[in-house]
């Protein structure tokens, strides 16, 4: 199967780890950073993944996408996504079926991308940075999901996967991950954790038995639309006050690029308050003749957040009473996510379980990351004593049900039931001569089916015509480890396999998820194109630096004519002239400066003194670099 | 204690039997030696553990005799339930089903 690697999508960042010799290694990217941030980006000549996507984010703000696990899954009329695209540079419109599309403009034409072809793109760059430190193909994957995502959230990302070319071996719920990460090393008897997951975009609270191995969830709440984003979007609020109350009619939601900056010192300022008591956020020329400085104190920001802070001890209440586990049965409460750094965080939760320090002993950046590759060691059968004995029983968060007479919920697999499952339900028909059943599969804690989330409509046909209520229909769901379900049926006294067909609005079809798959090698295409170009560009670069630091040996020096030194470093003059001169030139056109150095113009001079040699060792200590260097190019 | 296998859980003709537990073992150790051998099944039978195809189907049912077994008043109903199978096997009925739901017409 190949290496199997775990990787946390995350709203803002993401990570990738994979387990091997006993051991788990969160892998730095080609920036040498440890998490890449979720974001895309389409400039005219390329497109950018991860840091170099972000880095150029206020210069491009209207081509840059961040945030789509915000989007996948959900429908454009969905409120949040609504209040959502108020704070986004980019464009979101709706395409036929009420689905969000990202549209971006590239090369002067627009193209519209949905957010699992953008969660696709972050999931290969992911892949790549795997593939370039265990110098291996990655064909497998585990990607984490917040616990509470829905059935179409969790097949989307699934489909992201597809797209890239990826077989996802396990939707795994990202709570769970982290407390494998927690866990594991820890020889303690019985214990009931609580993991308090607050991450970019999504908040998950899980609670968890772990003993001798075995991490079984008892119950997962939580909310797929609170995160740091959200409190960055108070933070950027009021400032955006401070803005219009200091410039009359200045407004700065007018602009995208100024969004964007205050975006970026929005976050910084926030990151700040976790360690400092206040912050001075400064933008010059936020908008023209428009500068800010405004001094930010902890005080505040806890003010302005209140709200959303009280919010996240919900969750926590909900899995202690669906568990029916105390308070005080809880042995440790475990953070993770960049937003429990926050001190208002770590102090409400130290309250609310009555002055038990919060435990912060994972790595909240990483642990999600950590804990996905122990799991993808497990399923790639991984013989290793650390993991041998070692199996996650997680739940479903919310409640499978159909909608009965009155238009009430029947709940068939409720919520917080381990998975994998399959529950039957027998139907009948109302009818005499009824040869079809229609039913409704929905999913929510609600009563009342129409406040629940449809999932999808199934007919039931194909069986012969009885008297009403002779017909035995048996449906079965299955829920399989990933949290999807699907829905089978069989009339029971003619034994026929009823036909099923679910109509799911929010599944891409195998044909959209082939279309995509098909446009990502495009890309690939692209991307080999420009990484040949600026390979090409590095060797010519490499050997233009070789020649030069020769020229500069003084030994050589003393013995070479200095017509030589003269008609060499002018060589070298005009390539370098030609590289600074002009944008990008092509693979070729590098190659071939490359050659005429080497073969016609330098080379033959260094041949006579008989350095070439030398020429070559020093290149090949520099080509190393420069295998890093055009990666992150 | 014997292992739980895969086939050893589809053969099983009652929960006890799937866990390998007496049923007198039940009073003295309650929930928690239901938990145990839950547990230490989980490692054999589950589909990440096991290359059985039939291992997802004998999960479930591992699952479903944990859940029973270690809830007092689910054990309760469960006993009352095999003791009228025993006293009119005519009648008995499949716990998998619950209730019937009302079917919907067909749209038009």
């Amino acid at each position: 199967m190949g290496p199997v690697v775990g990787v946390d999508l995350g709203t803002t960042y993401s990570c990738v780890a994979i387990f091997q010799n006993g051991a788990v290694e969160i892998i730095a990217n080609d920036q040498g950073n440890r998490v890449t941030p979720s974001y895309v980006a389409f400039t005219d000549s390329e497109r950018l993944v991860g840091d170099a996507a972000k880095t150029q984010a206020a210069l491009n703000p209207a081509n840059t996408i961040y945030d789509t696990k915000r989007l996948i899954g959900r429908q454009f009329t969905d409120p949040l996504v609504q209040k959502d695209m108020k704070l986004w540079p980019f464009k979101v419109v709706p395409d036929s079926s009420g689905k969000p599309l990202i549209q971006v403009t590239v090369d002067g034409a627009k193209k519209s991308l949905t957010p699992q072809e953008v969660s696709s793109m972050v999931l290969g760059k992911m892949r790549d940075t795997a593939e370039a430190y265990l110098g291996k193909e990655v064909k497998n994957m585990v990607v984490t999901v917040p616990a509470y995502f829905n059935d179409a959230q969790r097949q989307a990302t699934k489909d992201a996967g597809a797209i890239a070319g990826l077989n996802v071996l396990r939707i795994l719920n990202e709570p769970t991950a982290a407390a494998i990460a927690f866990g594991l090393d820890r020889s303690h008897a019985a214990e009931t954790v609580l993991v308090f997951d607050l991450g970019g975009g999504t908040f998950d609270v899980s609670l968890l038995s772990i003993d001798s191995g075995v991490f079984e969830v008892l119950a997962t709440a939580g909310d797929t639309h609170l995160g740091g984003e959200d409190l960055d979007a108070r933070l950027i609020q009021h400032l955006i006050g401070i803005v219009k109350k200091k410039y009359p009619g200045k407004d700065p939601t007018t602009s995208p690029a100024a969004v964007q900056k205050l975006r970026r010192e929005a976050e910084r300022a926030k990151r700040a308050l976790s360690t400092k008591t206040e912050v001075r956020v400064e933008i010059e020329g936020l908008l023209p003749g428009v500068d800010l400085s405004e001094m930010v104190t902890r005080a505040k920001f806890e003010e302005l957040c209140a709200d959303l802070f009280r919010q996240t001890l919900l969750p926590v209440e909900k899995v202690l009473e669906d568990a029916a586990i105390s308070k005080s049965d809880v042995s440790e409460v475990v953070l993770v996510g960049g937003s429990t750094r926050i001190p208002k965080v770590r102090s409400m939760l130290k309250r609310f379980f009555n002055g038990k320090e919060p435990n912060t002993s994972i790595n909240p950046d990483e642990a999600v990351a950590f804990g996905a590759a122990v799991q993808a060691g497990v399923l790639s059968g991984e013989r290793d004593k650390k993991i041998q004995d070692l199996l996650l029983l997680d739940v479903a968060p919310l409640t499978l049900g159909i909608e009965t007479t009155g238009g009430v919920m029947a709940a068939i697999i409720p919520r917080n039931t381990v998975i994998p499952t399959s529950k039957t339900k027998r139907y009948t028909t109302a009818e005499d001569g009824q040869v079809a059943v229609t039913n409704k599969v929905f999913e929510g804690e609600r009563p009342l089916s129409q406040d629940n989330r449809l999932l999808g409509t199934f007919e039931l046909s194909g069986f012969p015509a009885m008297p009403r209520g002779e017909a035995q229909i048996d449906v079965t769901f299955d829920l399989d480890a990933n949290g999807i379900l699907s829905v089978s049926a069989r009339e029971v006294t003619s034994g026929t396999e009823a036909k099923i067909t679910i109509q799911n609005a929010d599944r891409l079809s195998p044909e959209d998820v082939e279309r995509m798959v098909n446009e990502a090698a495009s890309y690939k295409d692209a991307d080999a194109q420009a990484l040949g170009r600026v390979e090409a560009r590095v060797r010519l670069e490499q050997y233009v630096h070789a020649c030069r630091k020769l020229l500069k040996d003084v030994e050589l020096r003393n013995r070479m004519l200095e017509e030589d030194v003269l008609s060499a470093t002018s060589d070298l003059d005009t390539v370098d002239a030609w590289l600074d001169d002009s944008g990008d030139h092509s693979a070729a056109e590098y190659d071939e400066r490359l050659a005429e150095l080497r073969d016609n113009s330098v080379g033959p001079v260094f041949e006579r003194y008989d350095v070439v040699g030398q020429l070559h060792r020093a290149r090949v200590g520099l080509l190393r670099v420069a295998a890093w260097r055009t990666v992150c190019a | 204690m014997k292992t739980v296998t895969v086939t050893s859980v589809l053969k099983a003709t009652d929960h006890w039997k799937v866990l390998k537990l007496k049923p007198a073992a039940l009073k003295e150790g309650g929930k928690a030696a239901v938990t145990a051998a839950f547990r230490k099944a989980s490692l054999h039978v589950h589909p990440d553990k096991s290359d059985d195809p039939r291992a997802a189907d004998a999960f479930v049912i591992l699952h479903e005799a944990y859940r029973v077994l270690a809830d007092d008043k689910l054990r309760a109903a469960y006993v009352d339930e095999l003791r009228r199978q025993k006293l009119n096997p005519q009648a008995a009925s499949n716990p998998l089903y619950q209730r019937a739901l009302t079917p919907r017409r067909r749209a038009a």
